[in-house]
């Protein structure tokens, strides 16, 4: 689908511009807010700050208890990446590539997950784990964000799988190799683009999660950046601004280095090739 | 190995392989429901106290309620504005962003950057760009002489909903712009080059191309987006509290505040119950009509075992 008129490239490089700036902008605008004393914030604000100052990030740092919620959001995120990716491969090679009656029920019972209203059955889930000991534990956190990473994920890792050619567990058929050992040493290394974006997912619902780990996580020295961060910011009569902004800009930078280094590979892994 | 032999071993692979994925949505979505279903039918008020059953009491108390009548009504509402509006836009900026231009790859890693980051970062964002002081959107707009007063883009019932669907379309829409141009990057280039051979327009190529190719993503992106977005609760709690007044009150915040600042369990989760049934239905429904696109295909392994 080419278009072929220069104006009409023109326009869409407008239109493009335009939306990346409604994405991005607030990003920079919190960014600039987190080096403003507070006082500069509640007054009529220059684009450029008037005065830099590193105190909100002084308060964040060393006066919070950042450092303790970013280790909590990582526990329960790594938890979250290392129990999902093997249901999710297990779970999108057999219902992209095996076959057995049921199939297309079971995939879509797996998406009927999302059709639970989360906020409203936390109540039933705090009994539930209260009874397995689950509760107040990064590990019981992590197992409720697995089973909302694992069905999307499986449905996202289909076009990578489906782009694999048969031939592939065709050929290690005809050498005798049984399917386990296909999945493992066959399709596994080839779907590695595929396999790092669905880690990248089941790493940001995790990251991103916050009404469990509210129910769930108790103790505040197991809270999760999420939590912390609203406790502090929303916790307040008045918000600090200044505060706030460098709380955002803490909370959003792990994400920014991870997209640095892999942010490349998410839409790669999730496409069937043709993306370089 | 006969043919047979083939079919029931990569049958039984394929159930031991999803088998600890089915277990795991058992235990955190079957059971709860069933434990709610129990709840519902109690007098609880709080997690472990004494209660006794009272049937369906608590749903003909939340069928004669006003608040949850109209709770209902803005939660359909907000899947209008959200689900459908938004599986809409990424769509159409996917199909934008689809063709090569300068900086491409800068926009497919970091358009995503708005669903990466907590909700609690885009509530920090967006309560400080509408702030009516000192926020960035009013300052400028008072500046340029647009306005006179300051919008309230949170505190004026008539507007709040509104500013909430934008960013909670600002946190989504570009997610579901990257499964969208993933779907796209997947359609075949020769099929492209064929319809251009053949003359076909812009028009022709989507309708004829483009759209079937797609249609699969479409369809999974616009039920589990309705039912994403059905269940939002953390952007609006963190923004509004369901405020001004119950501007905002879609029915998870409704519930969530009955269970925990209403201390009344049991009716809070009758109220998740009814609202879980309305999903259902409309899942199947939505399934129904759109069978097709449900059925995994793959013809990978007919003849495997010649």
């Amino acid at each position: 689908m080419n278009t072929s008129f220069p104006g009409i490239s023109m326009l869409r490089f407008v239109i493009i511009s335009l939306i990346m700036f409604i994405i991005l902008a607030p990003f920079l605008w919190i960014l600039l807010a987190s080096f403003r004393p507070n006082m500069e914030l509640v007054r009529n604000q220059t684009l450029i700050p008037q005065n830099i100052t590193l105190e909100n990030y002084v308060s964040l740092f060393a006066k919070s208890a950042y450092w303790q919620w970013v280790i909590n959001s990582s526990i329960v995120a790594i938890y979250t990446v290392v129990l999902s990716l093997p249901l999710i491969v297990a779970g999108a090679y057999s219902v992209y590539r095996t076959q057995y009656r049921g199939r297309n029920v079971l995939s879509l019972f797996l998406l009927s997950v999302y059709i639970f209203p989360t906020a409203l059955l936390v109540v039933p889930i705090f009994k539930i784990f209260t009874g397995l000991t689950l509760v107040d534990s990064h590990f019981g956190c992590a197992l409720m964000n697995t089973a909302f990473a694992v069905p999307f994920g499986i449905w996202l890792l289909q076009a990578f799988l489906k782009s694999l050619p048969p031939e592939l567990e065709e050929a290690a058929s005809v050498d005798g190799i049984g399917r386990m050992r296909t999945l493992f040493q066959i399709i596994i290394p080839q779907a590695a683009p595929g396999i790092i974006a669905i880690a990248m997912f089941a790493f940001i619902v995790s990251w991103t999660e916050y009404l469990f780990a509210m129910t769930l996580l108790l103790s505040n020295d197991l809270h999760t950046l999420p939590i912390g961060l609203t406790g502090i910011v929303f916790g307040q009569y008045r918000v600090n601004w200044g505060f706030a902004a460098a709380g955002a800009v803490g909370s959003a930078l792990p994400v920014f280095i991870l997209f640095l280094i892999v942010g490349r590979w998410f839409i790669r892994g999730i496409s069937a090739g043709a993306i370089k | 190995m006969s043919q047979r032999d083939f079919r029931s071993r990569d049958a039984r692979l394929g159930l031991y392989l999803v088998l600890p994925a089915v277990m795991l949505v058992i235990l955190v979505v079957i059971l709860p429901i069933l434990s709610g279903i129990q709840i519902s039918f109690t007098s609880q008020r709080v997690v472990g106290s004494e209660y006794e059953t009272v049937g369906l009491k608590n749903y003909f108390d939340l069928f004669a309620d006003k608040e949850f009548i109209s709770s209902l009504g803005r939660s359909a509402a907000w899947v209008l504005g959200n689900g459908l509006f938004q599986t809409i836009v990424a769509l159409l900026i996917a199909l934008l962003i689809n063709q090569p231009f300068k900086g491409q790859n800068f926009v497919r890693t970091w358009i995503i950057l708005p669903w990466a980051v907590p909700a609690a970062v885009t509530a920090i964002l967006w309560r400080w760009m509408f702030d009516a002081t000192s926020g960035i959107i009013n300052t400028s707009m008072m500046r340029l002489s647009l306005i006179e007063k300051p919008i309230l883009f949170l505190a004026n019932p008539e507007i709040a909903g509104i500013s909430l669907t934008f960013v909670n379309s600002w946190r989504y829409v570009p997610f579901l712009t990257i499964i969208f141009l993933a779907a796209l990057a997947s359609v075949p280039e020769e099929e492209y080059e064929a319809a251009r051979v053949d003359g076909a327009g812009f028009w022709l190529q989507f309708k004829s191309i483009t759209f079937p190719n797609i249609l699969p993503t479409l369809t999974v992106l616009g039920l589990v987006g309705t039912l994403w977005a059905s269940n939002v609760f953390d952007i609006i709690w963190m923004m509004t509290r369901g405020g001004p007044g119950v501007a905002t009150t879609t029915v998870p915040v409704l519930m969530y505040d009955t269970a925990f600042y209403g201390y009344n369990i049991s009716r809070a989760s009758a109220g998740a119950i009814i609202f879980l049934l309305l999903l259902v239905v409309f899942a199947l429904v939505f399934i129904f009509l759109n069978r097709r696109q449900f059925i995994v295909v793959s013809e990978t392994f007919k003849d495997l075992s010649k």
